[in-house]
């Protein structure tokens, strides 16, 4: 079963190695020693064997991205979330690519990373440009994208992350960055580092930050004649009264402006900027198109080009009423994906609540440019329709409660404490065909397990009356 | 002399040092069947309601259960009725685990609270409820107090195989049937079962083979009767796919008869032997954020005495389980059908859940 394994754990010098009694305890002594290639090989192989071990599978994609393969992983996380959103290993799925989407999308702040290699598997989801909705669904563009992304989780096309999609369509456009980076948010805007933080980061009227940046340093302890300056520049900029001074109406016009920064939508790329990206997120294909609303319909054009820029299938016009977005846009992946000869979605639709829309797509949008707090309060807003949206939801639930180590200590312990054979579950069975009533596994344990006359022999008497 | 050993078994339990803290959790099944068959005479109906309630402690080298059984059962047929409601059974048993778990020793008691006297209404109710076909909770009314000894463990253990004996030693107590009272002693017997488990590519594999030797039945302080012997056996195999985990299994009891003790009170039915089968196959996937299983089971008995002694049905289901942080959730329901003797008519439905918390999730 764990041949693969078993070949590794020959070759392995380390005597605790050695004697691991299971492949799993020997991906996870792999792990933690740093040989994150080897044990993705051992936990490959126990997913060969098993494709539906789940545990097994988050620890792959654990490994993948301890390993350096970062776009790898974060597709098994993907997948896994789309399997089993609602359960332990669903939810350390959410909160493990999250993690490494912020760290990736992080990085395009401090400037283009070097692109994966192509492997045929992944799709950019640009924002539809907005060719006219009377006001009425400004974010309907990027919701779309979000869409799609759902009803492609799980499948055999993985999309490219929202949180770097983002922050490279603002590098690409030469702008200021409206991601927040990470750390920025927790450290509050009385204090020192907060406020310095705040305004390193955000762009006065003349693009550059109000308070100069040093290094990479943000929590860097500025000079108080800087920030002083800073603080003075702000306030002229913001019509507060310019005292230098950062009073509470100044801290709430810099929480106020940071958020508004990172709510406003992606910039429409023009054509010539599309494979250029394409190509430095590492993408295969790429999503380009237009949406129109009129009379409460959207009319959305599609096209999905290839790495040349062609189109990778044929281009799609769309004409729905804005409550059917949910399945229409599980049609679009749908009709992508048979195209591509990639399967189906592997998901069923979803109708977000038409009026909901726009705010829980400003909340995905705040939580990918780092402002989790900021989005929670959206999310929050949208009340009982937040129902209406999984993706939404499971990311409201994130906002909550992102970092749950004790989770991640259950599923190690899961991953570690079973033993393939099962054999305390075997024992306790036995002991149960024998009268004993013990053991949490035994046949007791389940709905089904009830004691059966037939089966336990017990004799049947009648007796005279006297 | 077994008094003591039974108290000595339980101290060794508790007093087995812990090697971590104690755990706790509680667990509840409810589980409602219904049953209706035609008889030679008439149309007979039971329903049957049971609510097992399980406390838990486990200390990671022992553990211990505190259990208690609700009952309401009733049956209508042949121009009469009759129903059994109450506390129907306690019941404890500790257990002491060894060598990473691989060796268990257990003593457990059960006290049926009906072992008083039986009002011949309730004893109405309680001769059908035995009869093996109708495969409902057990009440246990008849059945007294029960002290079980047992011995388990795993002598031959590799990565992909293991081999598991038990054996078991079970003490029955005295009990009074009927008013106006005649005392009856259930008779001991022994039990000894072996399982053979295994895991190949995606698959595991389990067989066990288990059997029963009887002892004497008293009446009035007298022998009344023998008990048979009992063989059962049981196999099932499980394949996991990408898409959910198939599951084929299949259990087969022989019971011989007993015999009759000079002058006895009892029927020669009551000792009849008999054949028990079952085969099912099952598929299982993930649904609702839990395991969805839909089954199919065919079952058969054949030999035993009464009108549900000679049936065959089958029988299908759907259960879903979902497992949360500290706690569990299954929900079963199933439905019966097929035939009696002489073909008369058989059918059933029953739902169960069953709820789980701390150690017994």
């Amino acid at each position: 079963m764990f041949g693969l394994g078993l070949c590794l754990a020959a070759g392995l010098a380390s005597p605790e190695l050695a004697r691991a009694a299971s492949a799993e305890e020997r991906a996870w002594l792999l792990l933690r020693t740093g040989e994150a290639d080897r044990a993705s090989a051992v936990l490959d192989s126990v997913l060969r064997a098993d494709p539906s071990d789940l545990v097994a599978a988050y620890y792959a994609a654990e490994a993948h991205a301890r390993a350096g393969r970062i776009a790898e992983a974060r597709c098994r996380w993907l997948e896994l979330e789309s399997l089993a959103g609602d359960e332990e290993v669903g939810r350390l799925s959410l909160t493990a690519r999250r993690t490494a989407e912020s760290a990736v999308a992080d990085g395009w702040i401090e400037g283009e990373p070097t692109p994966g290699a192509p492997t045929g598997r992944r799709v950019l989801l640009l924002p539809l440009d907005n060719l006219g909705d009377a006001g009425a669904s400004p974010s309907f563009g990027l919701a779309w994208s979000y869409l799609l992304g759902e009803a492609l989780a799980g499948s055999e096309l993985c999309p490219i992350g929202m949180p770097e999609m983002l922050a490279a369509i603002d590098h690409r456009l030469q702008e200021p960055p409206r991601r927040v980076p990470a750390d920025l948010e927790s450290m509050p805007v009385n204090g020192i580092a907060g406020l310095a933080a705040r305004l390193r980061w955000l762009p006065s009227a003349d693009g550059r930050p109000y308070l100069a940046r040093e290094a990479k340093e943000t929590r860097a302890e500025p000079d108080a004649a800087a920030l002083e300056k800073a603080v003075l520049r702000f306030q002229s900029e913001h019509a507060l009264l310019p005292t230098g001074s950062a009073d509470q109406g100044t801290q709430r016009a810099l929480e106020e402006t940071l958020v508004g920064r990172a709510s406003v939508l992606p910039a429409p790329l023009a054509p010539d900027q599309v494979l250029p990206l394409l190509s430095a997120l590492g993408a295969d294909y790429a999503l380009r198109g237009t949406y129109r609303v009129e009379g409460g319909r959207v009319q959305v054009r599609l096209a999905w080009l290839d790495r040349a820029g062609k189109d990778a299938v044929p281009p799609q016009t769309l004409l729905f009423s804005i409550d059917d977005a949910g399945p229409e846009s599980r049609n679009a992946a749908a009709s992508l994906l048979t195209g591509l000869r990639l399967g189906s979605p592997a998901r069923g639709a979803v109708r977000p609540a038409a009026p909901a829309l726009e705010p829980m797509t400003l909340g995905l949008l705040l939580s990918d440019r780092g402002l989790v707090s900021a989005a929670r309060e959206r999310f929050l807003d949208c009340g009982p329709a937040l129902e209406t949206w999984p993706l939404a939801e499971r990311m409201a639930d994130w906002t909550a409660d992102p970092f749950p180590d004790s989770q991640s200590e259950r599923l190690l312990s899961r991953l570690l404490s079973r033993r393939s054979l099962d054999a305390g579950a075997s024992l306790d069975r036995l002991s149960h065909d024998l009268g004993g009533s013990f053991g949490r596994s035994g046949a007791r344990s389940d709905p089904n397990g009830v004691d059966l006359l037939g089966t336990s022999g017990r004799i049947r008497v009648h007796v005279e009356g006297p | 002399m077994t008094r003591g050993l039974v108290w000595a078994l339980a101290c060794s339990a508790l007093l087995a040092p812990a090697a971590r803290a104690v755990e706790l959790g509680a667990r509840l099944r409810p589980q409602f069947e219904a049953r209706s068959f035609e008889t030679v005479r008439a149309d007979e109906e039971i329903n049957e309601t049971v609510l097992p309630i399980e406390l838990g402690a486990d200390g990671g080298r022992w553990e211990a259960r505190l259990g208690l059984e609700l009952v309401s059962a009733a049956w209508s047929g042949e121009g009469s009725s009759g129903n059994l409601d109450g506390l129907s059974e306690l019941s404890w048993s500790l257990a002491s685990r060894f060598r990473e778990g691989r060796w268990i020793v257990s003593v457990g008691q059960s006290t049926s609270l009906h072992d008083g006297a039986l009002t011949p209404r309730e004893a109405r109710v309680i001769e059908p409820l035995s009869a093996p076909a109708l495969e409902a909770p057990d009440p246990r009314p008849h059945d007294a107090g029960r002290t079980l000894l047992l011995a388990a463990g795993t002598p031959f253990e590799t990565r992909e195989r293991a081999l598991q004996v038990a054996l078991a030693y079970e003490l029955r107590s005295e009990v009074e049937l009927f008013e106006g009272g005649r005392d009856f002693e259930g008779p001991d017997v022994v039990r000894a079962g072996a399982a053979f488990v295994w895991t190949g590519a995606a698959s595991r594999g389990e067989v066990a083979i288990a059997g029963e030797s009887g002892g004497t039945g008293r009446l009035d302080g007298a022998d009344a009767y023998e008990t048979g012997s009992e063989l059962s056996a049981r196999a099932r195999w499980e394949r996991a796919f990408s898409g959910g985990r198939l599951g084929v299994g299949t259990s087969w009891t022989a019971r011989s008869g007993g015999s009759l003790s000079a002058g006895s009170l009892l029927r020669e039915s009551a000792v009849r032997g008999g054949n028990w089968g079952d085969a099912e196959l099952d598929w299982t996937r993930r649904i609702a954020g839990g395991e969805g299983t839909a089954g199919l089971r065919l079952f058969a008995v054949r030999g035993f005495a009464g009108d549900l002694g000679h049936v065959q049905a089958l029988d299908p289901s759907l259960a879903w389980r979902r497992e949360f942080d500290r706690a569990s959730l299954g929900l079963r329901v199933h439905a019966l059908t097929g035939s009696g003797r002489d073909e008369r008519g058989f059918s059933g439905f029953g739902a169960s859940a069953a709820v789980g918390i701390g150690v017994l999730r």
